[in-house]
């Protein structure tokens, strides 16, 4: 069977994510991933180029105009430990994204962003500019960025499209999955799960998803043969 | 041992147990286009709690075939406490 590799998901199915790409972000990263894909879209980030997340930014600005949907976490404001300075990766990238919504190309001024800090209204502080958005506070906790996530995807659905999962049964499938991840990982014959690259997490996360709502509702089962 | 299931949704309604198989196969198929403002839609999908789901067009170092048994296998053996019939 070929590769699970398919087209390029459409602009209006699609969501580009702004964040950290380092280990103690990565469970934040998996739970907004996995929020998205369980809404009916397609997570984009700059590790869908190489896992390093290291690309240049004319990639990543052609990746947000790619998608109709945005999500950028500005969280990362301490001193990066080893160079003791700041990063200004993501709100450079969070700049591209509102360039384009308020003076872009007709097709981007329909963008739709969400905001993430780890904390409430810290962005007066570090980012004043964008007072006034809506800008959300995840407490760097994946099942509230779950949350975040799902509601504003719910907000910004299409008219007429009925509401989304919500966010309780999606967190509760994210553990289901966080459950049996392991047991994935070892048929895979993988590494632990933390190893998963970020494209193999995606497309196993959206072969999961479906079974695991079969197995929570106990529609799956091992019968003993005759 | 004969692995059943059935994550096949119509409506909102648990459809009657069906083969593992036939529901991974179903993965596979065509699905209707449900997005119409794009011009590409992913054509290897599922659905879940009513809507389909997006597929990735990252490169993954699995064919589609080691993923699916992956996932089944892992599902199948944890399903007791997926149901919350044992603790997990």
């Amino acid at each position: 069977m070929r590769s699970p590799v398919g087209p390029k998901p459409n602009r209006a199915r699609s969501v580009f994510i702004n964040c950290p790409f380092d280990p103690d972000y990565k469970p934040l990263l998996r739970g907004a991933c996995f929020a998205i894909m369980a809404c009916g879209y397609a997570p984009r980030c700059a590790l869908d180029y190489n896992d390093s997340g290291v690309v240049r930014f004319i990639e990543i600005v052609t990746m947000i105009t790619a998608c109709d949907r945005s999500i950028h976490d500005i969280s990362r404001v301490e001193l990066d430990r080893r160079s003791s300075l700041p990063r200004f990766n993501m709100p450079l990238e969070l700049g591209a994204d509102l360039g384009l919504r308020l003076a872009g190309p007709q097709l981007q001024r329909r963008r739709k962003s969400l905001i993430l800090d780890a904390e409430a209204h810290r962005y007066d502080q570090t980012l004043s500019d964008i007072s006034g958005m809506d800008i959300e506070a995840h407490s760097n906790d994946a099942r509230e960025i779950i949350r975040l996530v799902r509601d504003w995807l719910n907000a910004n659905r299409e008219d007429g499209a009925p509401p989304l999962p919500g966010a309780a049964a999606i967190n509760d499938d994210h553990d289901a999955y966080q459950a049996i991840a392991a047991d994935i990982v070892g048929n895979l014959r993988l590494d632990p799960h933390d190893d998963l690259p970020h494209a193999d997490y995606l497309h196993v996360v959206a072969v999961a998803l479906p079974l695991i709502e079969a197995a929570r509702a106990g529609a799956v089962g091992v019968l003993p043969t005759r | 041992m004969a692995l059943v299931g059935s994550g096949v949704t119509t409506g909102g309604q648990m459809l009657s147990r069906t083969p593992m198989s036939l529901i991974l196969a179903g993965m596979s198929a065509a699905q209707p286009s449900t997005p119409k403002t794009g011009p590409r839609t992913a054509k290897v999908g599922s659905t879940y709690r009513g809507v389909r789901v997006q597929v990735t067009d990252g490169r993954s170092r699995f064919t589609l075939d080691q993923i699916k048994r992956a996932v089944e296998t892992a599902v199948v053996k944890n399903a007791n406490a997926l149901a919350g019939r044992t603790k997990a």
